[in-house]
Parts: structure tokens; sequence; C-alpha cells
């Protein structure tokens, strides 16, 4: 069942236009991730959604129901802020039941609510608090809780752990995949920046950039089939190396050539635009790179600089033409600074996007290329 | 160690002993023109002295009891009084309303900004003067505009009658420092966050709700001080009362700075003694109800834990 419907959404403040034509439909239960730079839209189209910004042009439909002219106390939906928006002059616990009160909801059932949610959130302890007297995780757990006691459908999170250490953001990021399974029906929409909670959390990701939509599909589509170099570049960490090349169209296929004597194995494929092709660039992940003899090397290049990160180590190169290229290795690597390294890819692993950035299909990746 | 301790005060204040030669002026300054009257006052009221040539003889609190027998004192208490009720919650709420209209965003809301701060940048005794002539019952633009609605069919005289003239300063004082208050309450209304209104909001609450639930509440702290801030403002009236009334009619609004001034200065026998000593006695009122006030601020504010 469709729960959110958007449909050819665009935003302009005055004159300045920045949302155009966005649309995309959210099944019911649906856990949706927002991603994308600074100032792509993403609170924006959150808070149009909400209802807290005017909408000035398409429509979007909540259960069905076209909600452009409706306020934001009628939508049915509830919103955890990235400040997280607590009445300073209320304890967590009225904090939590304000709607309700403003609903007229009896006491016995606002309290049977607030003591859910509540031990839900282990906040059953701090009731009686104010939000000056909780700490920030506290306080964002207050907020998560507010939209649990409203029993909204839709919950929207504007980026609501960017306030928080990274341990209290790990924590509290596993509470929010916990509430996602315990609350299976409600819809959420989380807007962050953050690409471990973004391909943690989501069901599918759309990924926003200058004000439309890039791509949306599950973390693994956007990760293993970027529709386009921008995806590519940004969904990963660290990110994909772009070699620029050129390509050779044959009868089988199209094969690509990044400098002398580089072996590139793929084979790609034109996925709806048949136009001429002579250069582009050619993508691998860090992850997928390994160390060969330099005849079957795909990449050649000298050692600038090694991170050790415990689990793996993060070798930057800089290779003949000036650009860099990033290397993930298993376990503590001991590379001189300046030594040469030669490396390989599996062909299946090598992606490839024209000119204008949209990407090729790799023949030699098998058929769950498909989407 | 006693010693050693003072030696270090005494070291510190000379090596610091500039800054006390900067602090020179500001204190000579201070002294003679604020301390050194209010030490003075506390000493003319023990006197019977008429403020010319010698001083005149120590009578104790005579004076004090003289002013406690004064049916006048009282009423100028009273007017003083009835001044602060009226015109503090008035020029508290007023500014607090127009405070929330002006922080939206609409047409010409600058214009609007200006023209509430412009009585406040206006000399008080001009004030006092034009409004004389703009509420004359003969030929005052005021009477002549409510005539001419016909809401009532004599002219209203504002100022020359006993019953009205009180009121009729409550309001033109409302409105000559309206702009002030409405100041301090924007810098007050810029703390609440707009997440926080967007919160309730999505919480369903409408705008009559959110005013008293969410931003009242939160105000309260500002509330106490802006009302304490107030009610001494209320107290010192002097400057718009003497130009606009003098007091009159028959000491209908003769709060107490005219009544100071009356006697010390004005009467056919001046009573410089007498005067301090109502100056005085009302003095330690004032203080009286703005150490209750600031008592009440910081026990709620404890409450409240802000
Ligand atoms: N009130 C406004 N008036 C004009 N432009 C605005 C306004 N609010 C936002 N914008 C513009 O809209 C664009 C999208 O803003 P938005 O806040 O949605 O970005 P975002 O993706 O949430 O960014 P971030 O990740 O930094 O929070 C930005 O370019 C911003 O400059
Ligand atoms: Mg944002």
């Amino acid at each position: 069942m469709t729960a959110i419907e958007i449909r050819d959404v665009s935003k302009s403040y005055g004159a300045v236009q920045v949302m155009s034509n966005v649309s995309m439909e959210i099944a019911q239960g649906e856990f949706i991730v927002f991603v994308g730079p600074s100032g792509c839209g993403k609170s924006t189209l959150l808070r149009m959604i909400a209802g807290l910004e005017e909408i000035t042009g398409g429509e979007i439909a909540i259960n069905n129901r076209i909600v452009n002219d409706d306020p934001a106390s009628k939508r049915g939906v509830a919103m955890v802020f990235q400040s997280y928006a607590l009445y300073p002059h209320m304890t967590v616990e009225e904090n939590m039941t304000f709607s309700l009160k403003l609903a007229g909801t009896k006491k016995a059932e606002r309290m049977e609510r607030v003591n859910n949610a509540a031990s839900m959130l282990q906040l059953s302890s701090y009731l009686k608090r104010r939000p000056k007297e909780l700490s920030g995780g506290q306080r964002q757990r207050v907020a998560i809780g507010r939209a649990i006691v409203r029993d909204a459908g839709i919950f929207l999170f504007d980026e609501p752990l960017s306030n928080l250490d990274a341990a209290l953001r790990v924590s509290t990021r596993v509470e929010i995949a916990k509430l996602k399974h315990r609350l299976a029906d409600t819809t959420m929409i989380y807007v962050t920046h953050d690409q471990t909670e973004a391909m943690t959390l989501a069901d599918r990701i759309v990924v926003l950039n200058k004000g439309s939509v890039e791509q949306i599909g599950t973390p693994e589509e956007l990760y293993n089939h970027p529709s386009n170099k921008f995806i590519a570049g940004f969904i990963g960490s660290p990110a994909m190396n772009m070699l620029p090349c050129t390509f050779t169209v044959q009868e089988d296929g199209i094969t690509a050539q990044t400098g002398d004597g580089a072996n590139c194995d793929a084979v790609f494929k034109q996925i709806d635009s048949t136009g001429n092709l002579t250069s582009g660039t050619l993508g691998v992940r860090p992850e997928d790179l390994q160390v060969c003899n330099a005849d079957e090397a795909l990449i050649s290049g000298k050692v600038d600089v090694v991170e050790y990160l415990g689990d793996i180590s993060l070798v930057h190169l800089s290779i003949d033409d000036g650009s860099t290229v990033q290397v993930k290795m298993v376990g503590p690597k001991r590379l001189a600074d300046g030594s040469e390294v030669h490396l390989k890819a599996p062909a299946a692993r090598i992606y490839a996007f024209d000119a204008d950035g949209k990407a090729l299909k790799n023949l030699m990746n098998g058929t769950d290329n498909e989407h | 160690m006693n010693k050693q301790r003072k030696n270090s005060i005494v070291a510190r204040l000379w090596t610091d002993r500039w800054i006390y030669i900067f602090l020179l002026p500001t204190v000579a300054l201070i002294g003679t023109f604020t301390v050194y009257p209010v030490v003075a006052s506390v000493w003319y009221s023990l006197l019977d002295w008429n403020g010319f040539g010698d001083p005149g003889a120590f009578i104790g609190l005579d004076n004090y009891r003289d002013l406690w027998n004064d049916p006048l004192f009282w009423n100028s208490f009273k007017n003083t009084l009835v001044f602060l009720v009226f015109a503090v919650p008035l020029r508290v709420g007023l500014a607090l309303v127009l405070a929330v209209i002006l922080n939206g965003v609409f047409p010409f809301v600058r214009l609007f900004r200006t023209g509430i701060f412009l009585p406040v940048v206006t000399t008080a005794a001009i004030v006092g003067v034009v409004m004389r002539y703009i509420l004359d019952p003969t030929g005052g633009p005021i009477n002549f505009a409510i005539l001419e609605t016909g809401i009532v069919d004599q002219p209203v005289n504002f100022l020359g009658s006993a019953s009205l003239a009180l009121y009729s300063a409550v309001g033109i004082w409302v409105w000559k420092w309206l702009g002030i208050t409405v100041i301090y309450w924007m810098a007050a209304l810029q703390t609440i966050p707009r997440d926080v209104y967007e919160a309730a909001e999505l919480d369903g609450a409408n705008a009559v709700q959110k005013f008293f639930r969410v931003t009242l509440p939160i105000l309260t702290p500002f509330t106490l001080i802006i009302t304490l801030i107030t009610v001494i403002e209320a107290t010192n009236v002097f400057d718009l009362m003497l130009t606009l009334t003098g007091g009159g009619p028959f000491y209908s609004t003769e709060v107490i700075d005219i009544f100071v001034y009356r006697h010390a200065f004005t009467s056919n026998i001046p009573r410089l003694g007498y005067a301090s000593a109502a100056a005085i006695f009302f003095a330690a009122a004032v203080t009286l109800v703005a150490a209750v006030q600031i008592f009440l601020v910081t026990r709620i504010r404890k409450w409240r834990k802000l």
C-alpha cells in the first residue's frame, strides 16, 4: 500500500528554484533515507511532506489524499528534529503527551502510551525531568518518544543523530533500527549526511543532488549498480576511484583504455542511449582493487601514504597523470613511501561512465545488473 | 598567613593602580550625583528645614510622623499605586501582543516597528505639553474626532476631570514607553527556536494554544524581569506628569514624585526635610516591592530549573 506519493514536486523561494520535479512512491512501513550533499534539498523535501514548508509545484499525497493544502497537524506525521525541539518548560512526560492533551485524550490512555514509549526508549526513570537535565542522547530519545506517543503513521527524521558524539550516534542508530522493526507498519523517512546511517537503516535510499532525484534504490542497488557517476562517487566510503578513459566500440561490446599497457578486461554496453562514445570515466572501488604483477595491472602508482585503520589499511597512491587512487587492503601493510604498486580488479567490478556521467552496463557483471 | 594575604591584596591593588585611576571619574560622578544626594536626603529627612539657608533643627522621625498623618501623602501614594496597577500590566501585556505580531513577516513591518518606537525617543516633557493640546476638550483633535463619530455628545475632558485624568495619564505613559518594552519582548521571543513552534504545530497546537502553552511559559523568566523593570519605571513619571497635569486637578494625578517636588520646591513654605522623608519612605516601599519580586523570580527560576 502506498503511504506517500510525491508527484512532480518542486519548490521555489521567490525566483530561486531549489527543487524540481521530484517524484517517488513510498510504501507503508518502508524506511526511506534521503541522502545527498549539503544544500541539495533533503530538509526542504522532508518539510514539504510534514507541512512546514509550502509546496510550490506538484502534489504530495498521503494515504491517497492530496495534502498540499492541509496544515501540518492534519497530515498524521510526526517529526524528529535535528535540534530535538523539545519544549524546555515541560517535563519529559509533558513533552511526550502534549499532542495527546491537545487532542483531548483521556489521562489513563495518555499515561499508558507514555509508559509504553518510555520503556521502549529506556526513558522510564526520566519522566519527571526537564530537557535541561538530560544528556543529548536522552533528549533525542525524548524527541523520538514524542513521535511514538503520537502514534502517527509517518515518522520524519531530519538528521536526528548529527548533534551526538560518535559512540552515541552508533548506539542511537541501533535503537532506531530496533524501533523500525517494532513499528513495522510505520512509514519512516530519514534524512542524513551519514552514509553508514543510510546504508544500515534504509529499505530504499533516495539520493538527491541539486534539488532533484539522482537515483532511488536499495542500498545494494546503489552500491552495485549506480546509475551515474555522481551516485558512484557518493555511495561507498572511501569514494570510488575515477580514471579518465577512452572507449572503443566493437561489435560485441565496448572496451575501455585508461593508459599505456593498462589491462581492462571488462566489456560494456550503453544502456539506452546510442550516442557517440569516445571518452569517459572508469570507476573502481577501493575495496575491489588487489595487488598484482606489472603485466596484469589495471592501475600502477607510487605509494603516497598508508593509513592504518586496524582491520584494514587505506593506501593512497599517486599515478602518472597526477590523480590519486585509494586502495583498501586487509590488515597492516608495510609499504615504503614512493614504492611502485600494481593493482587489478575483477572485470565484473569495474564501472564505466560516458562523458555525461551516465553509467554503462558491465556485460561481465551477471544478470543482477537489471533494475 | 593573614599578613601575607594582606600584603598580597595591597600588592595587587598597587599593581592594578591604573585601573583605579581610570575608575576615578566615574566614581566621582556617581558619588556626587547619586550616592551623595541619597545619603543627604536621608539626613535632610531628619531635619526641619526649608532647603534654604542653614540646615534646620534635627527633629528625628517627626517628618515621618507628619507624613503618616498627611492625607495628601496617602493620596499621592494611592495615585502611584493605581498608576502602577493599571499602567504596568497594560504596558507589559500590550507590548507582548505587539511584539508577537511585529515578530512576524508582513508588509511594512519595519515601518510599524519604527512607528511604535518613535514616542520613546521623544522627550517626556514635550509629550506632556503636546498631549495637553491633543486632548484639549475645546478644539483638541481627539475630541473633535470622537464628537464627529457621535460616540459622545459632550467633549471629554481627559485631563481636566478628576475622575479621568489619572487614567488618561496611564494611557499616555503606556503609549509613550510601549516601544521600549516591545523591543525587550522581541529580544525575548528571539530566544525561542523556530522548530519548537514547528514541533507544536505538528503536535496540533493552533496559534492561541501555541501562545499560551508554549510562548508564554517559555518567556516566564523574561516576563518577571520586564515587569520588574516596568514597575520601577512607573514610579518615576515626574516629567510627564508635571507637564501633563502638574498633579491636578484637585491632586487627582499627584503621584509621589509630584508630591515630593511640590513640598520641596513649589509650595509657599518649602519643606525640604519633609519632602525628603516622603521620598525616602517611598523609595523604601519600592525597594521592598522589588525585593519581593526578585525573590519570586529566583524562586520561580529554581522551581522551573531554567
Ligand atoms: N528560506 C529559504 N530561502 C531561500 N532559500 C532557501 C531557504 N531555505 C533553504 N533554501 C535553499 O534551499 C536549498 C535546500 O536547502 P535544504 O535545507 O533543504 O538543504 P539540505 O539538503 O537539508 O542541506 P543540509 O544537508 O546542509 O541540511 C539550499 O540551497 C538552500 O540554500
Ligand atoms: Mg538539512
